[in-house]
């Protein structure tokens, strides 16, 4: 399903990059039309946003085969998909149990089956970021025109494709995000020009494909983040002890901070110091992470990254007294023996000379203490933070179908959802960011919470 | 048997008795999705602890209640009776799927529901504001658990 927008199409011939375009297009979506005849009309046009182009002509001519269909329809065949996984899984595992030739190549052809199925299913939910592209055109030129600063809104990777669920609520970060920069980023056109910068101002979206994820930047060419009025904001507001040596990748994440604003007087667009920690909080409920770098009056620059899907995602299964839960792949970096040497008194790991502190998930969880020999560290990052969570046994990798908990669970914040394991129990994902953030919580802390809810 | 059934009166309602702990509980039968022999059960740490696990239904991850812990009756060892108990209850607008242990489940009979007076209240031993009413079935006291305050 295409969104057809209000965009204006300009075609131009690219003879180097339109064929190979076009032909990987008809091969993932089958379209066996030919390649759209393109009549130049700009030919001042850089070869990239042409080759966008070209894939928006061959959806505009592809448009009479498409099906509109209703999104719960999606999900609920998602969700039947999903079922399918954990089965084919159980069937797996029986099949590799079993003597039986017959029954394993079936197996096998089941497994290939569903994982197709699967990889189909998830592409029929994806849709170009261009959509969510477009909507901030008109944003950034009512913006510019209400601030007086002219902007250059500069697209790429408009056909990078993301589940129709995260582009729907990327929409408002990235607006905080678009706001922020045109506002506090660009400076007023006299300001540019004592910069001697362009009197226009350019603000940057792109989006592109790396691995799994999706990396989406917004980055201006403004006055970049300044770090003596966050240091000095950040002081008053007892985030950093003054004086403290805060490296400066630290000192910008403190613009995420709730109620911080380091503007000098609020406007209607920003200042309120409301904005930046939702868009991050909202990141984050996506299981993406949001990055910031900026250069004195070269610019600022935010990285989201987002999986591509929420239904699916690779998972490590642990095993920690006798349950089993899902540590997401993508935060996970290395597995590591915990030395036996490891004393209560320290929760702290070297890794190839660097520390990482540790969690003992089993204090963490108020299960049972007694120490199991042979424990292992999982070391999972989360933006920079990196902290080792120490579990009994690692079982290995696990396609996870994620299922969200139920409202009686609201108040558990430690899992982001369950899944179902291949002999159908249920298992529960943990939620990274949130574990990291809650690592100072004691098991003291924890047996109140108990003795709370009882 | 047929005597019984035209004996009902016509404000009795169809429900499924269960036994949990001493006591016989009823649960609205058009609230009851199905009734399972015990599945393997996950912990949830750090969750209330009247919904201390989470259980595979068909596929999907639901909180599997314990009414004993609630109701404050001592636990009980699972049995070749016990079966967990699919209930689809409105909780707070919205439809919830939760299974409930039964330590043992009887049958669907029709039940007339009185509400609670002031002095029965008295002899329940039972956190009372859980209870919606009672009613009588085979000359036993039957308890109507109020989910909605339950799992509130």
């Amino acid at each position: 399903m295409f969104v057809l927008d209000d965009m204006d199409l300009n075609f131009e011939t690219a003879p180097g990059s339109a064929p190979d375009t076009a032909a990987t297009h008809s091969e993932t979506k089958s379209v066996e039309a030919p390649r759209p005849a393109l009549t130049a009309q700009n030919t001042a046009k850089a070869s990239e946003t042409a080759n966008a182009e070209t894939n928006d002509a061959v959806r505009v001519q592809s448009g009479a085969e498409t099906v509109r269909v209703p999104a719960e329809r999606l999900d609920e065949l998602m969700d039947r998909v999903g079922e399918l996984v954990i089965q084919q899984a159980r069937l797996n595992q029986l099949a590799e149990s079993s003597a039986n030739p017959l029954l394993k190549g079936i197996a096998e052809d089941i497994g290939r089956l569903a994982a197709g199925l699967r990889d189909t299913t998830m592409n029929i939910r994806l849709v170009p970021i261009g959509s969510l592209f477009n909507r901030f055109r008109r944003l950034v030129r009512d913006l510019a025109r209400d601030l007086g600063k002219p902007v250059d809104l500069i697209t790429e990777g408009e056909e990078t494709e993301l589940d129709k669920t995260v582009i729907e609520r990327l929409a408002d970060p990235l607006i905080h995000i678009i706001r922020n920069s045109l506002d506090h980023g660009i400076e007023s056109p006299e300001g540019r020009i004592a910069a001697a910068k362009p009197a226009t101002g350019r603000l940057r979206l792109a989006a592109r494909h790396a691995g799994a994820e999706v990396q989406i930047t917004v980055s201006d060419d403004g006055r970049g983040l300044d770090h003596v009025k966050i240091r000095q904001k950040a002081e008053e507001a007892g985030l950093i002890s003054p004086g403290a040596l805060v490296p400066e990748s630290e000192l910008w994440k403190l613009i995420f901070e709730p109620g911080f604003s380091t503007a000098k007087e609020v406007s209607a667009l920003s200042g309120r110091g409301v904005g930046m920690d939702v868009a991050k909080r909202t990141i984050e409920a996506l299981r993406g992470s949001i990055d910031i770098s900026t250069q004195q009056n070269r610019g600022t620059e935010i990285t989201l990254r987002l999986p591509l899907t929420l239904a699916i995602i690779e998972g490590l299964l642990v095993e920690l007294a006798g349950s089993r839960y899902v540590i997401p792949l993508a935060s996970v970096q290395e597995c590591v023996e915990l030395p036996e040497a490891q004393g209560n008194d320290r929760n702290l790991l070297d890794i190839r000379g660097e520390l990482v502190p540790f969690l003992r998930l089993r204090e963490l969880f108020g299960t049972d203490d007694s120490i199991e020999e042979h424990q292992k560290v999982v070391v999972v990052a989360s933006g920079e933070i990196r902290v080792g969570l120490v579990v009994d046994r690692i079982i290995g990798s696990h396609q996870t179908v994620i299922k969200s908990l139920s409202k009686l669970h609201t108040g558990v914040k430690t899992f982001s959802g369950a899944t179902i394991l291949p002999d159908g129990a249920a298992a529960l994902i943990l939620d990274i960011p949130q574990l990291i953030d809650s690592g100072q919580l004691e098991n003291r802390h924890f047996a109140q919470i108990h003795q709370e809810a009882a | 048997m047929t005597n019984t059934t035209t004996a009902v009166a016509a404000d009795a309602r169809q429900t499924l008795i269960l036994g949990i702990g001493r006591e016989l509980f009823a649960i609205d039968a058009g609230l009851v999705r199905e009734i399972l022999d015990p599945v393997p059960t996950t912990v949830v740490p750090g969750a209330k602890d009247f919904v201390p696990y989470v259980i595979n239904v068909r596929g999907n991850v639901i909180p599997l209640i314990d009414l004993k812990v609630r109701f404050g009756l001592p636990p009980q060892e699972m049995t070749i009776d016990t079966r967990f108990v699919v209930i689809r209850p409105k909780i707070a607008g919205d439809w919830l799927n939760v299974a409930c242990v039964a330590d043992k489940v009887f049958e669907v009979a029709p039940l007339v529901q009185t509400s609670l007076a002031d002095t029965t209240k008295m002899g329940l031993r039972l956190p009372s504001d859980l209870i919606s009413g009672v009613g009588r079935w085979q000359d036993k006291v039957v308890l109507m658990p109020d989910l909605e305050r339950i799992l509130n």
